[in-house]
């Protein structure tokens, strides 16, 4: 059966757009980061079975093994995971720019938890204040650390009949390095989303 | 008489922001684009006096708009509104030729903000 996101034409597009602006100061987080440029492309709304996570990560699907990193988080009650994905070679960029040595997987699972919560912080953030609903994030934790991209699965959406999913890219200008921001919540979230949603489109 | 005015964004609720962000009865004729392709296709047929540009963009993004425009001499004022905000894609616009770059969201104080500045209300 194939997934369809539930948004109206309207909704997906409000939906992208106050993401767009989320994921460009998110951005520039990452650019302060990392001390390069940062190309942004249009974010891409997705609906899979939970147990197929690769399918809303089109922009890592490369081959490469990857790594992750999971943060839940509330945005008012609707409750949501930012995951974050990396391809390997990233890593080689990730601690060349912030000078770190990553010597074992320890160091790789900071490193890559720090890049995470740098992005979320400033995406959820800038979410939660277009949205007008107050932000709570969790604990981040490493959920794959140089996996194949079809074995990567997160035990805690599991149950859900349907993930729904915001892809957000960030590619470093002249380097390998490619990530992927990936916004998931469920049928239930996806409700009040659009609850939210119809109230901004209004507006 | 009313000034050409090009909205260029792929997103209709940011190109409805921009347009509610307007001054109060600033006399403009507004077309829009949602995609840079079609933007550039409307400067050329004399539709943008001023543009108000996205960056991130499907078909064609706001730099290769600017590119084009600088290419084909065309004497649009580019106002770039995106949420794009790393320092270095505001030097990079305004190098291409942009007059100024105002954040997203964008609001009606933002905008009249840039286009007093400017003279151009």
């Amino acid at each position: 059966m194939p997934y369809s996101a539930p948004f109206s034409e309207d909704q997906r597009d409000c939906l992208q757009e106050l993401t767009n602006v989320a994921m460009g100061a998110a951005g520039e987080s990452l650019a302060a980061f990392t001390n390069t440029f940062v190309t942004l492309s249009i974010p891409v709304i997705s609906a899979f079975q939970p147990s197929e996570i690769s399918v809303g990560l089109k922009s890592v699907q490369t081959g490469e093994n990857v790594s992750a990193v999971a943060q839940p988080f509330q945005l008012g009650d609707i409750e949501c995971y930012a995951l974050v994905v990396i391809t390997e070679s990233s890593f080689t960029d990730l601690a060349q720019f912030t000078g770190r040595w990553v010597d074992n997987e320890s160091v790789a699972g900071e490193l890559l938890t720090d890049m995470a919560k740098t992005l979320n912080d400033t995406c959820l953030n800038g979410m939660s204040e277009m949205m007008d609903l107050p932000l709570r994030v969790e604990t981040p934790d490493v959920v794959a650390l140089n996996t194949p991209l079809e074995a990567l699965q997160l035990q805690d959406i599991a149950g859900w009949d349907t993930a729904i999913s915001i892809e957000i890219n960030y590619h470093l200008e002249d380097h390998p390095f490619n990530c992927d921001l990936l916004l998931l919540f469920n049928d239930q979230s996806a409700d009040e989303i659009r609850m939210v949603l119809d109230g901004m489109i209004d507006i | 008489m009313a000034i050409p005015l090009l909205i260029c964004d792929d997103s209709n609720m940011a190109r409805k922001q921009v347009t509610r962000s307007l001054p109060d009865g600033w006399d403009v004729d507004i077309t829009y684009a949602t995609n840079g392709v079609e933007g550039i296709e409307a400067v050329r047929a004399g539709h943008a006096e001023m543009l108000f540009l996205d960056l991130t963009m499907p078909e064609m993004d706001g730099y290769e708009v600017l590119e084009h425009i600088r290419a084909e001499k065309h004497k649009s004022i580019v106002i770039v509104i995106s949420g794009d905000i790393q320092p270095e894609a505001r030097e990079r616009v305004l190098a291409l030729g942009a007059l100024e770059f105002i954040k997203k969201p964008i609001n009606k104080e933002k905008l009249e903000n840039v286009l007093q500045t400017y003279g151009l209300i």
